[in-house]
């Protein structure tokens, strides 16, 4: 009787084992899957955090470019504005408009706007001193030949 | 060729005394019928400018390059133009 309790107590230690085992595996599967799970997480994460990096970035080109178009037509504005200047019977107004016109002239990112500058000051000199008879030119005209003498001794430089 | 690409000075008939062009070049410049009376033009570059006309009175034109005798030759001199040295004005 008494042996009959202890080997069902064996067996009931041998068959508890076996859960445990079983608990055990749970476990380690368990781990594993929060493991991947948080792999996938962080993946996600770096894939969010990379597509918010590359929302801002197009955000931040497109915005840049707005802010070049803006500096262009504010160029193309003061350009346009400068050349009516330049008919003005104000002497001052007709200074400001040359230096206006110089100071684009030499913005590299306006390289464009060079050529018609360097032609429509020298039409000016052309045309404003036919019928000068003093015995130096006026301000407006000695402002654009000393701009025009600087922008062929820089070419020549070249 | 032009210096600055596209662009050819053009100063035909313009009347600019005393303007200080030294050291510039002025190459395939039209100058013609220009007032350079008393203009500094020392060490400028007339290589094929136009100076039929032009007015040189008075100018100071030593060290200029590439000046010829046919360019000086149009172009109007007095005994006060700086001549380049060995360049002496058509008499």
């Amino acid at each position: 009787m008494h042996m009959a309790a202890r080997s069902t107590s064996r067996g009931s230690v041998a068959t508890s084992s076996g859960p445990s085992d079983q608990i055990a595996y749970l476990i380690q599967v368990s781990e594993l899957v929060r493991n991947y799970g948080l792999v996938v997480a962080a993946a996600v994460g770096v894939l969010l955090a990379w597509w918010r990096s590359r929302a801002s970035n197009r955000q931040a080109i497109a915005a840049l470019q707005q802010a070049e178009v803006a500096q262009r037509n504010h160029v193309v504005e003061m350009f346009n504005r400068a050349i009516d200047q330049l008919g003005s019977e104000k002497l001052e107004v007709r200074l400001g408009a040359i230096y206006t016109l110089k100071r684009v002239s030499r913005d590299p990112h306006y390289a464009d706007y060079r050529l018609p500058i360097l032609e429509t000051l020298t039409a000016y000199v052309r045309e404003r001193s036919r019928d000068d008879t003093s015995a130096e030119p006026p301000v407006d005209i000695r402002e654009i030949m000393k701009f025009l003498s600087e922008a062929l001794s820089e070419a020549d430089r070249v | 060729m032009p210096v600055i690409e596209g662009f050819v000075l053009d100063l035909s008939g313009a009347r600019i005394r005393r303007t200080d062009l030294s050291h510039a070049n002025l190459t395939g410049a039209n100058l013609s019928h220009a007032d350079l009376t008393g203009a500094n033009l020392q060490g400028a570059n007339l290589a094929d400018a136009i100076l039929t006309g032009t007015i040189l009175c008075g100018a100071d034109l030593s060290n200029v390059k590439n000046l010829t005798k046919e360019q000086l030759a149009d172009a109007l001199v007095d005994e006060t133009t700086i001549l380049p040295t060995g360049v002496r004005a058509a008499s």
